[in-house]
């Protein structure tokens, strides 16, 4: 059964499960076929969005020029050097990063200090702003010509592997922070407890029970900041410098010599360790799991009030919240100003030009495509997510994997993957059967491939939300409903849909965020009469016009705050009414589901 | 109290004008196929066993049996839950084997109560009866009476998860009988509450349904639940029934030495069988010859086992005319009060005997050494073919 969850933590039953219960309850074969028709529809969907790209890469990375670039991956001194730097960013960003999301997280969980609450905000802003916002920011404050340079005449020669390690970290900490969060939530107190009094010190108890036990979440962590840093495309962009990975040699076999050959080459590169990576872990979470951290936290958690621990972790923890502080600070003001550090007067034209210029495209194109891509992408990762825990074990696990290749199959890979393969017409026998989907000429303009992409990154949180949320309802809640006389139908609606609405909501926030900030796979597709906000800031960037960036980059977060607000709103109202404790907790945590 | 009760029984009536039902299975059987092994249906585990058994209408019949033994699959197919590998279920004249759980006249507590948490107790109640599609009358009236019945008046506006463990199951309980159920399933419903609680929802279930007069099958692995609620015990093993029969049949006259073990405590002695007349075994026990009743499948010349339940033993002040394998030494005592349980090492084994505190006999507690002296009460005991035969 698929619904472990990355950080390894089991979801509990909300109460005791039965004896020599069976996953496969009597069914009809009506409900049977049903079912297996809707799974068949979400696999062909799927395999549409996905086996047609994904093969066009391996097309073309078997062709002379593909197979040149992927082996010069291992025969040239700068293949090697590609690969070299690729590892060595996935692991710094990895460590690090780690390191960062477990310090906040351990003290949101662990630790009294005051200004927690900012904290916590401040550790999750990153997820609603585009990738390489932290990047734009850090330039304007220690990059080469930086406020902090010119002020201290210090350079930290930002450019390359030092900017890329910061910026990776500071965008994509979030996620890893609240997977171990609940990790820590959810540590059995009485594992502590029974350390102590076997007289354990609170720091050998650290050490030897509470790391331990955390192992599970910190690989997992380790490994989600290793394949976004491998597909990630923005950073290396903005702020790589000479330093250059993997994803941007696809991105420049692309665009400086439009050689898709060698671009599918490099892809393949960066598609393999990507998945292996993301079934590996799937694997070895999936295995251990139960043993060490149990669903029941019993009792409160311990916090640590005094001691060196608490200064020092605090310390480094406001240290982390002032960078994250000056980053968006950064972004905050750059908008309103012609460019922030430099010439610091004060201008409405940025905005102006994004909200009401030519800037107002990509605002509005990327808005109204996320907001149909969210509630697809919500509704077929909850579809998956029952179909694999209730109905079909087999066929589930198939249907769930498809889903979760969204997240797994880098975004630079995807990108590429939908040029090629949606960037012609498919004929059969002189008639069109598939009309241009993606860059120029295509129908719509291209939208129609935007959504796709949308939809499939978003897919991967709604379907562990959704798994999350249904495994812990137990099923004799359902068979109860059953049992007074509703159809299978009746059931999903009036009990299976409402207990599991705060994981909708919560997968539908996540995929608003998830499309409106997504840059890697959609680079490649966009054309000049189509951009998106992620583009369109990057285009900004390279022109160094960063005070319209940053005008795009504070709007994009106002519209994804307002789309949650909106969400919570509604949700909460909800909640108040349903109000299960247990399975909000794990259905506000979508994110944590996703490598 | 007179007039409260008279009130009660009248609605409940009312409540019940749905009928109870017998219910009969036969030849029930289940085999849970491995995944892997989809394509070969004589791989997996056979949970049910062609089990037959006929429910008379408003008889409280209980399974019974150790975990792993069938009877949750039982009732689950009863339910609709899982499909029979074979066999039919009938409710009354009625084959119901192919109709879907949402269609069966059947309704069912759950071990974990499984109340939905998004709706009030009321709605919890009200669940079925909405789906039924009745007038908002008729299921106000039915709700109201169902938790005026379970004693739930003024918590129909509560979360069920703002009760305690025993509202929750009354609620459960509510939530089943207003249904108008021809047969109520319980699935070990008392398993989640404290020992005290679990004794008052025992007879405040069985006094429901006799009230309301509806069949019940009640799945347990607790024996004193089924000993003080069932008019009839089916003790299952392996997926087989091993026993159907009332609590002091089961008790007293097991069919094996399995269903004598495994109800309340017992003493196997092996003897030699002498003759037999008359049902009487002739056997010799502490070198007494005693005639015991006996199971019809002991033949005279057989080995057996005398099943001797600890009050069957009586303890006395050793005599120095006592044979040596009469007397026997106290290892340990457990008093509870009302009886004092003694784990005895004599010539044939160690023994466990219960010496309630107003019998005859020794009176006081033995301490650990003490030496004692041993007596049957051949009337109580039964003799049964040893495990190797009945099987």
């Amino acid at each position: 059964m698929s619904v472990k969850t990355t950080n390894g933590q089991s979801p509990a039953p909300l109460t005791a499960p039965g004896p020599e219960r069976h996953g496969r309850s009597g069914q009809s074969r009506q409900r049977m076929q049903v079912t297996t028709v809707v799974a068949l529809v979400i696999a062909v969907l799927l395999a549409f969005s996905f086996v047609l790209p994904i093969g066009s890469i391996f097309g073309h990375a078997f062709s002379a020029a593909g197979v040149a670039s992927l082996t010069s991956l291992f025969t040239t001194t700068y293949g090697r050097e590609l690969l070299i730097h690729t590892l060595v960013l996935g692991s710094l960003v990895g460590l690090i990063g780690t390191a960062v999301a477990f310090l906040m997280a351990y003290v949101h969980v662990r630790i009294k200090i005051p200004g927690k609450r900012i904290l916590h905000f401040l550790s999750l802003l990153p997820v609603v702003s585009p990738p390489f916002a932290a990047a734009m920011s850090l330039i304007i404050l220690v990059g080469t010509n930086g406020i902090f340079t010119r002020t201290f005449g210090i350079d930290i020669h930002l450019y390359g592997l030092t900017g890329m390690t910061a910026s990776l970290v500071l965008a994509f900490f979030p996620v890893s922070y609240i997977n171990l969060i609940g990790m820590l939530q959810h540590l059995d107190r009485s594992l502590d407890e029974a350390a102590l009094s076997l007289g354990a010190t609170p720091f050998s108890r650290f050490i030897k029970v509470t790391l331990p036990l955390m192992m599970p979440g910190l690989v997992a962590s380790f490994l989600l900041f290793f394949v976004e840093s491998l597909a990630d495309l923005a950073n290396p962009l903005v702020i790589g410098g000479s330093y250059d990975v993997l994803a941007k040699s696809v991105y420049q076999a692309v665009t400086t010599t439009a050689d898709f050959d060698t671009a599918a080459g490099y892809a393949l590169g960066l598609l393999i360790p990507g998945v292996l990576i993301f079934l590996i872990q799937r694997h070895w979470v999936t295995k251990r799991d139960v043993a060490s951290v149990t669903g029941k936290p019993a009792g409160e958690i311990e916090v640590i009030k005094h001691g060196k621990s608490r200064v020092i972790l605090g310390a480094l923890a406001y240290i982390i919240g002032a960078i994250v502080i000056a980053v968006y600070l950064v972004i905050f003001l750059g908008g309103f100003v012609q460019y922030i550090g430099v010439d610091n007067t004060f201008t409405l034209a940025n905005f102006h030009y994004v909200l009401f210029g030519v800037g107002l495209q990509p605002v509005r194109t990327t808005t109204i495509l996320a907001l149909i891509a969210a509630p697809l992408a919500t509704v077929i990762g909850l579809l998956i997510a029952w179909l694999s825990i209730r109905h079909l074990r087999r066929l589930g696990g198939i249907l769930d994997l498809l889903g979760m290749l969204g997240i797994a199959a880098p975004g630079v890979v995807i990108g590429i993957g939908y040029a090629l393969a949606f960037g012609h017409s498919y004929s059969v026998g002189g008639h069109e059967v598939l009309p241009i989907l993606a860059t120029g000429g295509a129908v719509l303009g291209g939208q129609l491939a935007l959504v796709m992409i949308f939809t499939v990154r978003s897919i991967p949180a709604a379907l562990r939300a959704g798994s999350s949320s249904i495994a812990q309802l137990d099923s004799s809640i359902e068979e109860a409903a059953t049992d007074l006389g509703a159809t299978s139908f009746q059931t999903w609606r009036k009990v299976t849909l409402p207990l599991i609405r705060p994981a909708i909501m919560s997968g539908a926030t996540y995929a608003i965020a998830r499309s409106m900030t997504t840059f890697s796979p959609v680079i490649f597709i966009t054309t000049a009469n189509l951009l998106v906000i992620s583009v369109a800031i990057n285009n900004e960037v390279s022109a160094a016009r960063y005070g319209i960036a940053f005008a795009y980059c504070s709007i994009l977060i106002l519209i994804v705050l307002i789309a949650i607000g909106i969400i919570n709103i509604f949700n909460g109202r909800r909640s108040k009414k349903t109000g299960n404790a247990t399975i909000m907790l794990a259905a506000n945590r979508p994110e944590s589901e996703v490598l | 109290m007179e007039q409260t009760m008279g009130v009660e029984s009248r609605d409940l009536s009312e409540l019940n004008n749905g009928g109870a039902a017998s219910l009969s299975l036969r030849g029930l059987s289940k085999r849970f196929v491995d995944e892997h092994a989809a394509h070969n249906q004589q791989v997996g585990t056979l949970a049910v066993d062609n089990v037959t058994l006929d429910v008379v209408a408003g008889e409280f019949v209980t399974l019974l049996g150790p975990s792993g033994c069938g009877k949750t699959t039982t009732l689950r197919m009863i339910a609709g839950f899982e499909t029979p590998t074979a066999g039919t279920i009938h409710v009354g004249d009625r084959d119901i084997t192919q109709v879907p759980a949402n269609k069966r006249p059947i309704s069912m507590v759950f071990q974990s109560y499984a109340l939905f948490p998004h709706l009030s107790v009321w709605e919890n109640v009200a669940f079925g009866l909405r789906l039924k599609r009745l007038s908002r009358r008729a299921i106000g009236d039915r709700v109201e009476l169902a938790l005026v019945t379970m004693n739930l008046m003024n918590q129909g506006n509560k979360s069920p998860r703002q009760l305690s463990g025993g509202q929750q199951q009354r609620v459960a309980l509510a939530r089943a009988m207003v249904m108008q159920p021809a047969v109520m399933l319980f699935d070990e419903p008392l398993s989640n509450l404290d020992a005290k609680l679990r004794a008052q929802m025992r007879s405040e279930i069985r006094t429901v349904q006799r009230r309301l007069g509806t069949t019940a099958v009640f799945v347990t692995h607790d024996q004193a639940e089924a000993m003080t609620m069932s008019d009839r015990i089916v003790v299952m093993n392996g997926g087989k029934v091993a026993q159907i029969g009332t609590p002091e049949q089961i008790y007293m006259r097991p069919n094996s030495v399995f269903v004598g073990d495994f109800i309340g405590q017992a003493n196997f002695i092996d003897v030699d069988v002498i003759s037999i007349a008359d049902g009487m075994a002739e056997i010799t026990v502490f070198d007494e010859l005693i005639a015991a009743p006996t199971h019809p499948a002991v033949k005279p010349g057989d080995k057996a086992r005398l099943l001797v339940r600890p009050e069957a033993l009586a303890l006395e002040e050793p005599t120095d005319s006592d044979s040596p394998i009469r007397r026997c030494t106290v290892v340990s005592s457990t008093y509870f009060g009302g009886s004092v349980e003694y784990d005895l090492d004599s010539a044939v084994g160690p023994l466990v005997a219960t010496v309630s505190a107003g019998s005859e006999g020794l009176m006081g507690v033995l301490h650990r050494g003490a030496e004692v002296g041993l007596k049957v009460r051949p009337s109580q005991t039964w003799l049964l073919p040893s495990s190797e035969r009945a099987e």
